[in-house]
């Protein structure tokens, strides 16, 4: 199956350029089968820079693909959120349970 | 006197008449629905640019304390339109100018209702969303109470008592400390 993300492998992490498209129910364990074999480090950091319109079922989508990665043995780290998208997502949560960063370069700082 | 024929034919003139009353009666209505309904419309669009003349009228220093440090005083009285538009300004800031510290001072507001206690932590969740670290500093005992009473998880918001805390948690934030000259 192709997917929409891009997978860039660097030196102190794997970034991983989330795709609107990719995030749906239907090939949601494709896409975690597929992160877990493209992320090379165990250092994930999930950029949100292709998220344009978040959506109560797309933070859901993220909070599992986190919860996955961290489940099989990676560290993760949300970065490239956008003002808009940060205020959408306050109306559909009471926590965020995931680190989160400005953008690549300081996510590699929290590692 | 008339006949019954006569009668009936009277009768059914004012039915007639009746009914064409009744008709423009009825499109009368619907007219003054319709002129109601852009009544409405015309109502919404005043409140809308009433609200937008408030937001142009409402001031929000934004103080840059250092390159990666923003400061904001929020001061009167707050309602939910303006602590909508204090969010909007301090994520936009935090974007453009990669703030790693946002201090939001609401020791100079006088009330503060769980509606506008519910966005102050929308803002500091929206920044660590960013990867902005807030603080919220001057809470008094009842905005304190507010907050509580909302049931929120809050452990990712730092709050200090008063703005020279704040200050100084921010500056160690940045690997940096206050000293005497």
């Amino acid at each position: 199956m192709k997917f929409r993300s891009v997978v860039d492998n660097h030196d102190n992490a794997s970034r991983v350029m989330l795709a609107e498209g990719d995030l749906n129910k239907e090939h949601f364990n494709a896409l975690c089968e597929w992160l877990a074999a493209e992320c090379r480090n165990k250092q994930v950091v999930l950029s949100l820079t292709k998220v344009e319109i978040m959506t109560s079922q797309l933070l859901e989508m993220i909070n599992q693909i986190v919860n996955f990665l961290t489940l099989t043995g990676n560290e993760v780290v949300i970065c490239d959120v956008n003002p808009a998208t940060a205020a959408i997502v306050t109306n559909f949560t009471d926590g965020i349970n995931f680190k989160t960063a400005r953008d690549f370069k300081h996510a590699v700082t929290l590692f | 006197m008339l006949s019954n024929g006569q009668d009936k034919t009277k009768i059914a003139e004012q039915q007639a008449q009746l009914d064409e009353q009744q008709n423009r009666l009825d499109s009368q209505r619907t007219e003054l629905g319709n002129q109601q309904k852009k009544i409405d419309s015309q109502q919404d669009e005043i409140d809308d640019l009433t609200n937008q003349i408030n937001a142009a009228k409402f001031d929000l220093p934004i103080l840059k304390l250092s390159s990666k440090i923003l400061l904001v005083a929020l001061v009167g009285s707050m309602d939910s339109f303006k602590s909508q538009t204090v969010m909007e300004n301090i994520l936009n800031r935090i974007k453009e100018q990669e703030t790693r510290v946002a201090i939001v001072d609401i020791a100079g507001i006088k009330v503060l209702d769980s509606s506008v206690a519910a966005h102050l932590v929308r803002i500091a969740m929206a920044s660590n969303l960013m990867g902005c670290n807030c603080i919220i500093s001057g809470i008094s005992p009842k905005i304190a109470s507010n907050i509580v009473n909302l049931g929120v998880d809050i452990s990712y918001i730092k709050t200090t008592n008063t703005l020279e805390d704040a200050i100084k948690h921010a500056y160690s934030v940045m690997g940096l400390k206050i000293v005497a000259a």
